[in-house]
């Protein structure tokens, strides 16, 4: 969409600059080459990978690459050739898929130790988190036969003990729908992987998507203050990343919304598991696709939190060139009017281009600060 | 708040070890408890007594580093801050102040600023966060103000009273010029911290497009109301990038309002002083120099800094057509080129070495591994400013001999560690090849790196 701006020119409007849908727009792949950071993997038409790279031309539009020219074009790091190379095994590629062949990737060492440290505590807690998960799911079921959690837990039960009631509360379930003991259990195992990366409304913890959105919101508030508040012409900038931050989170609270109300009736894991399980996939592979990107540049902000004003300015504008944007069909009135022409040439004027590629040497200082920022991500 | 109540929890202690007391009490408290009432504190103001509870604080306030609340007479110098050389390294003739001259300096000026101004001042400063330098440059700007006259009494009666003088600065000429030096910075104060507030921290690096509008915009406003006024701004300025030679380049890109004559004359200055200044601290290298003794990256980084800054003078030493200069640069690249072979090079293979296997076996700790990762920096550093220095043949030769020592280390890791049942290498023997391989892209690149991965992985796998 454009229109004329009072000068007579054509303005560009975000569904110029917008994707038609998550595919187009492709996958976030936390590289540590800083040319590559934050570059997206997509498909082309006949279906080879080829990555869009925001940060190739400091600020004069996306380029898009095969994976094959990179390494003639640029020197990728270690951890850059074995991440792809994880990647080219894999059938789909999905936010969640991608982040978990990063974090294994991550937990060799690769990329330092502080960042592998990091890739471990986040494969533990994934797992700790899916097992809370399905044990919610089971103490849900649990009370459609009338067991709470207390049942579980009385004064003078030992594990075994608990666990046997829980078995036979179980079968006492599947027996409601004629089905084995087992597959009950299947079932609720297959659905609680399917949520854990949300998380369910009632966990005592928030689910990990979850909590993005959280820190999504605070950044949204965060960059909107700095709008209001520094002096500089970047102020703009931040303003255009709150409100593209706000529009994500409003969407993606939206699919919260939906997902939560989806799994609060327990008797549809008994009645119709497989339509329940469809649209929870569904629901979090959308909250995972509007969701994707923003842990990096919330990481980003944050490391900037306490550092001047000069420093913010520019980190501002590096979050501004690598903004996930929303695809055409997700987009709202809330964004429309954001004139992104002068964005564009806000971000030309803030740019600095610290990398010189032409020497294709890898700038180590700039490769350890990605580093040290995944090492921070949640 | 109301400030005339106590902050809650905390009765207000009379005696100094009462406060010391408190001091120690609130260490129990987290860390974002432990600031809130370090703030309150502040807000208390510089009493003596209350100093023992600063004292007691101080171990956890240096690892949480919360913004200080800066005392007048710094405020009074931040627009000279980077002018600021130690007595030891202060260089005559160069626009430099030495910080010895800072104290007996407020001890004067401060007697003709009158004190309802500084009381002003200093209680409209702690109400903003210390680090805004535009907030801080809009409050303090009455008392610089009040400063450039302060201090043009003094140099005054420094020259007609010999008494006055030596009784504040003894009996070194130099300081009369180190005051007016001064002067000259407080007469631009306000524009000089903006610019500080508008720009990248020290030491600059890069500059934006905007960064650069930013730099002209003043300069072009200073030239217009006294091109004079130009000279204190952009010393301060290069004595901030870590490549002054650019900035040398825009001054003679800019119109600046004055004669022809006046411009060439300023620019003539100023690369004497971005020259000199390099020169000076290029000197500090080669004595014994306690600031210098930090580890290796860092030394590496001072070396680069320096280095950078020699190489973005190129230009203006040509032009400046004076043989003595080029041979001083010359000699100073020599200098640095013979410190990072000293200091940085000679043992650093043997550190890296050390830092990785010297575990008897077991797995470096996180810690060890990033003090080899800064050795390794040190090195690959060291190689960027080899061919300038003139010291590639023997930098080529250390990074060889680095990586040589990581990869025999980490084949016998791997040889000696117990394989899994499957016969595939076990956890520990693949996190030592990572860490080997690390060093080895830091050292020789990624191409190697990734060589060495697949042979090892073939060869242990």
């Amino acid at each position: 969409m454009t229109d004329q701006g009072d000068s007579g020119r054509t303005r560009k409007m975000m569904e110029d600059f917008a994707p038609a849908t998550f595919e187009e727009r492709g996958v976030t792949v936390p590289f540590t080459t800083p040319l590559l950071s934050q570059a997206r993997l997509r498909r082309d038409q006949n279906e080879r990978f080829e990555f869009l790279l925001p940060n190739f031309t400091a600020g004069k539009g996306t380029y898009v690459l095969p994976w094959k020219g990179l390494p003639s074009v640029m020197t990728l790091t270690l951890h850059d050739r074995l991440l792809f190379e994880e990647i080219e095994q894999l059938e789909t590629h999905s936010p969640e898929q991608i982040r978990s062949c990063a974090l294994s990737v991550q937990a060799t060492g690769v990329c330092g130790p502080d960042a592998a440290t990091r890739a471990s505590e986040l494969r533990d807690q994934d797992s700790q988190y899916l097992v809370l998960t399905q044990f919610i799911l089971v103490t849900e079921l649990l009370k459609l036969v009338n067991i709470s959690a207390a049942d579980l837990l009385r004064p003078g039960m030992t594990a075994d003990d608990s666990k046997r009631v829980a078995r036979q509360a179980l079968a006492k379930v599947a027996s409601m729908v004629d089905i084995p003991p087992d597959d009950m259990t299947m079932r609720v195992d297959q659905l609680g992987e399917a949520v854990a990366p949300v998380g369910l409304p009632q966990a005592p913890k928030s689910g990990r998507l979850r909590t993005l959105s959280d820190r999504l919101h605070a950044f949204a508030q965060g960059t909107q203050h700095f709008a209001d508040t520094d002096p500089s012409e970047a102020a703009m900038l931040g303003t255009y990343v709150s409100t593209v931050a706000n529009h994500t989170l409003t969407l993606a609270r939206q699919r919260i919304g939906r997902l939560d109300a989806a799994c609060r009736d327990a008797r549809q894991i008994i009645n119709d598991a497989p339509k329940l399980h469809k649209a929870i996939q569904e629901y979090v592979a959308r909250i995972s696709w509007l969701l994707d990107g923003w842990e990096f540049l919330i990481a980003m902000w944050e490391s900037v939190r306490d550092e001047p004003s000069a420093t913010k300015q520019t980190t501002i504008t590096d979050i501004s060139r690598l903004l996930p944007m929303i695809p055409k069909e997700e987009i709202s009135h809330a964004t429309e009017n954001l004139d992104l022409d002068a964005i564009q040439r806000m971000q030309k004027k803030w740019v600095r281009v610290n990398q010189d590629w032409r020497t294709g040497v890898l700038d180590m200082d700039a490769v350890m600060r990605l580093e040290s920022l995944k090492a921070a991500m949640g | 708040m109301n400030d005339k109540k106590p902050a809650s929890g905390i009765t207000p202690p009379g005696k100094s070890s009462d406060w010391a007391a408190l001091g120690a009490d609130v260490l129990r408290l987290p860390d974002r408890k432990l600031l809130q009432i370090y703030r309150l504190l502040e807000q208390v103001g510089d009493k003596p007594e209350v100093s023992g509870a600063f004292e007691a604080m101080r171990p956890r306030l240096t690892t949480l580093r919360p913004p200080r609340r800066p005392a007048l007479s710094r405020l009074f110098f931040l627009p000279a801050e980077d002018m600021l050389d130690d007595a030891e390294h202060y260089s005559r003739r160069l626009n430099r102040i030495c910080r010895s001259t800072l104290s007996p300096c407020w001890q004067a000026v401060k007697d003709h600023i009158p004190a309802a101004l500084q009381q002003e001042v200093y209680r409209e400063v702690s109400h903003v966060d210390y680090r805004d330098g535009a907030a801080i440059a809009v409050l303090c700007e009455p008392l610089w103000q009040a400063g450039v006259e302060a201090l043009a009494r003094v140099i005054t009666d420094c020259q007609n009273n010999l008494k006055y003088k030596i009784s504040l600065f003894g009996r070194d000429d130099d300081v009369q010029r180190q005051l007016d030096t001064l002067r000259q910075i407080l007469s631009v104060a306000v524009r000089i911290e903006k610019l500080k507030a508008a720009l990248p921290p020290r030491p600059i690096l890069d500059l934006a497009e905007s960064h650069v509008e930013i730099i002209r915009a003043t300069l072009i406003d200073l030239g217009k109301e006294d091109a004079a006024l130009t000279q204190p701004l952009l010393l301060v300025l290069a004595s901030r990038m870590q490549r002054p030679g650019e900035l040398l380049r825009m001054l003679s890109e800019v119109r600046l309002g004055g004669t022809v004559a006046e411009k060439e004359n300023l620019t003539r200055e100023m690369s004497g002083y971005v020259v000199g200044n390099l020169l000076r601290q290029t000197g500090d290298f080669d004595r014994e120099n306690p600031l210098i003794h930090g580890d290796p990256a860092s030394l590496a980084a001072a070396a680069e800094r320096l280095t950078d800054g020699l190489n973005s003078v190129n230009d203006t030493v040509q032009g400046l057509k004076d043989k003595e200069i080029s041979a001083k640069v010359k000699n100073a690249r020599a200098e640095i080129g013979q410190f990072v072979l000293k200091n940085i090079c000679a043992d650093v293979d043997k550190g890296l070495t050390e830092a990785l296997f010297g575990h008897g076996g077991a797995l470096p700790s996180n810690e060890d591994v990033k003090k080899a990762e800064q050795f390794a920096l040190a090195l690959r550093r060291s190689s960027k400013l080899a061919g300038p220095l003139g010291i590639q043949r023997e930098v080529t030769a250390k990074i060889n001999e680095a990586r040589q020592h990581v990869i025999s280390n980490t084949l016998a890791t791997l040889r000696d560690t117990p394989r899994n049942r499957d016969g595939s290498m076990n956890a520990d023997a693949q996190r030592q090849m990572f860490n080997g391989l690390r060093m080895v892209e830091i050292l020789a690149g990624s191409d190697e790196a990734e060589r060495l991965f697949r042979e090892w992985s073939a060869q242990y796998r």
